[in-house]
């Protein structure tokens, strides 16, 4: 049996748990070598790799911190050197800060855009080289509904994911001659990881507003994600997917 | 475990304690909500999931239990701290005086198990389930077969699990073996009361309290002023037509304050002391008192016997919860706040 | 009681006037005045206020008493009772 990825190279960063740990798994089914970046998580990058393989994939654990240069220079150059290049980039680490506005500080809101944003430029950066020499990669930005729809008390967050749809949209039609396809997928709600660990009153508000009338999971995510960074997407550039039931309508 | 030990878990990591002062009772019935509005001074009309924090008072309007009413669904928990002494079943029997309601004492069928400390949450989230990270403070919530009741009197994050009995043995293998990376300790009774003395929490086991009422105590928050039906309602009533005569003060001092002795300010006599413990961290003393309602404020220098001591604003504490962000920080992850 | 000592009660007095007034005016605390207690828990517990009070409130302490607060959420940590509040307005107080 093959996959859709099979023996593809899939560098996701913050793949430890959450979302993250979905992807990973669901390019396990597809058979893909799965990079599986994590900051701190050592022993939860462990056990996504587990599901990784035992969903028929391969790959390693990577120590990624996407906020730090070095750490990403080393950890892409690792994985070139045992893969040879990396077909897919899913930059998927983000941290959230939920803080209101008024009482708010620069330091807040740089680390938050450092992770979420200039991070995932930053890996970006250090995969497209390689991918434009082969005349083909794919990269998937994971926005959020936040950038599309308003979220009090996450304006960093929801700064940062606003300038990620617009890099996305930007880096799509610069590579796109290059043969790289740049996209991004918005998750709504998802009842993974950052949403579990959101205020459960404000998270249950929120759910009442879904028209799916649910959170969504993080398979239904990686099933967009697996689309986009598949050749049945050839000719999609620049777009961005939204999987949230119906939150942002 | 020594006290210093147990506090120190506390106040830096996680500490685990079976709370068997804690007595939980369920009320169910369609008059439940009557019946538990008549009880208790507090409002009690709640969200579902909310907990509320109360007391149980004498006609006198002395505090006798120390309650949370948490409402879950169309019924309510009652989390309840007894003066020693008293029994809590007959107590919140008579208190909600009716028939039309079942009240299920929960100890013969569960246990109460809490964690307190600023990586509760933390360790919860990995030992129970990520929910609870996300559990609002003064909330239950239903996770992996058991209650949990977000609340604590102690400053940092705290945690009160009930527990069914089948469910207790796994559930404590559980939590020891996520414990292992959280330094998880014991907790005692003593420490949790003591957390409260540095924190400015009412325990109702605080013996020199027992002569007063929640207007002397600056626990008014606790009650619902237009109520009026609930025991000891007239006295409040009365108590706060006059106004309080003297109100409960914490004193700061480099040396102990002992229980009983007088607080001079002026060379004039403005109250004594109800309770003394060392200071949090070994760091100075620290004392309630019971003084003059003018007088009865933060700022002041005075003597309490031979030593100088100054009135100061409770809590002298910052606590380590306070600067955390679950969203940030990590004990295990080794980030802790700067 | 001395001079100084009377005239320190009187500008508490007063201080603590006002944050009650701030307290049910502007962040709809509704209680009486007297019901609020000089040391009660302004946020979860006590008075119950939430993140969206606290910045109500520190506009308030700001325009009315003109009090000069830090940015960032850290300007909480000292605003935790009605008392540390009136400490920070007086310039008083001994939190470690």
């Amino acid at each position: 049996m093959s996959g859709r990825f099979t023996d593809r190279t899939v560098l996701i960063s913050g793949a430890s748990r959450g979302l993250g740990r979905d992807l990973a798994q669901a390019f396990g089914r597809e058979q893909a070598w799965v990079a599986v970046g994590y900051r701190d998580r050592a022993e939860q990058a462990e056990q996504t790799l587990a599901l990784v393989r035992e969903a028929g994939g391969e790959g390693a654990v990577l120590r990624l911190d996407v906020a730090d240069a070095a750490s990403v220079r080393a950890a892409v150059e690792q994985v070139q050197t045992a893969r040879g290049g990396v077909d897919v980039l899913v930059n998927n680490a983000a941290v959230l800060r939920d803080e209101l506005f008024a009482l708010s500080t620069d330091e807040a809101f740089l680390e938050t855009l450092e992770t979420n944003l200039t991070g995932a430029v930053r890996l970006a950066r250090a995969v497209v080289r390689s991918m434009v020499a082969k005349r083909g990669g794919a990269i998937i930005n994971v926005a959020s509904v936040a950038a599309v729809r308003a979220s009090p008390g996450q304006s960093s967050y929801a700064a940062a994911k606003g300038g990620l749809l617009a890099f996305t949209t930007t880096l799509a039609a610069e590579l796109a001659p290059s043969g790289v396809r740049v996209n991004a997928v918005v998750p709504g709600l998802i009842a993974t990881g950052m949403t579990l660990r959101l205020d459960a009153r404000l998270r249950d508000n929120k759910a009442r507003w879904i028209p799916a009338g649910r959170l969504g999971t993080g398979a239904e995510v990686a099933e967009a994600v697996l689309f986009l960074a598949s050749d049945a997407a050839r000719y999609v550039i620049g777009q961005a997917l939204v999987v949230d039931g119906g939150l942002s309508l | 475990m020594s006290l210093p030990l147990e506090l120190q878990t506390l106040r830096s990591r996680v500490g685990l304690v079976e709370s068997r002062h804690l007595e939980v009772f369920r009320v169910e019935g369609v008059r439940a909500f009557e019946a538990v509005d008549a009880a208790f001074p507090q409002r009690v009309f709640l969200q579902d999931a909310q907990v509320t924090q109360t007391l149980l008072l004498a006609d006198d309007a002395t505090i006798v239990a120390d309650v949370q009413v948490a409402r879950d669904d169309e019924a309510f928990f009652l989390l309840c701290e007894v003066r020693p002494g008293l029994e809590a079943e007959a107590l919140v029997r008579a208190h909600l005086g009716t028939d039309q309601v079942t009240v299920q004492p929960l100890a013969p069928t569960h246990a109460v198990w809490s964690v307190h400390g600023p990586w509760a949450w933390e360790f919860l989230g990995e030992a129970v389930g990520q929910e609870i990270i996300g559990q609002p403070y003064l909330s239950l919530q239903h996770v992996a077969g058991l209650t949990c009741f977000r609340g604590g009197k102690t400053g940092e994050f705290g945690y009160d699990l009930l527990i069914p009995h089948a469910e207790v043995e796994p559930t404590l293998a559980r939590l020891r073996e996520a414990g292992r990376h959280y330094e998880l300790g014991p907790l005692s009774l003593e420490a949790l009361d003591r957390a409260a003395l540095e924190n400015w929490f009412f325990s109702v086991r605080f013996e020199g309290l027992w002569p007063w009422s929640p207007i002397e105590l600056q626990l008014q928050w606790r009650l619902w002023h237009h109520k009026h039906a609930y025991r000891g309602a007239a006295a409040i009533a009365r108590k706060q037509a006059e106004g309080p005569r003297q109100r409960l003060t914490v004193l700061s001092a480099e040396a102990p304050m002992a229980v009983h002795a007088p607080v001079v300010l002026d060379r004039e006599r403005i109250g004594e002391v109800l309770l003394s413990a060392p200071g949090s961290a070994g760091r100075g003393h620290l004392a309630w008192a019971m003084l003059d309602t003018p007088v009865a404020v933060a700022g002041l220098q005075v003597q309490v016997g031979e030593v100088s001591a100054r009135t100061v604003s409770p809590p002298t504490m910052q606590n380590e919860s306070l600067g955390i962000d679950p969203n940030k920080h990590s004990f295990r992850y080794g980030r802790r706040p700067q | 009681m001395t001079p100084d000592t009377s005239a320190y009660l009187e500008r508490r007095r007063q201080v603590l006037a006002e944050v009650r007034d701030i307290l049910i005016t502007r962040l709809k605390v509704e209680r009486a005045p007297e019901h609020i207690d000089p040391d009660a828990y302004l946020f979860g517990t006590g008075l119950g206020l939430d993140s969206v009070d606290a910045v109500e409130l520190v506009v308030a302490l700001e325009q009315r008493l003109g009090l000069k607060l830090p940015e960032g959420a850290r300007t909480l940590r000292s605003l935790r009772t009605v008392g540390t509040v009136i400490d920070q307005v007086l310039g008083v107080g001994e939190t470690s």
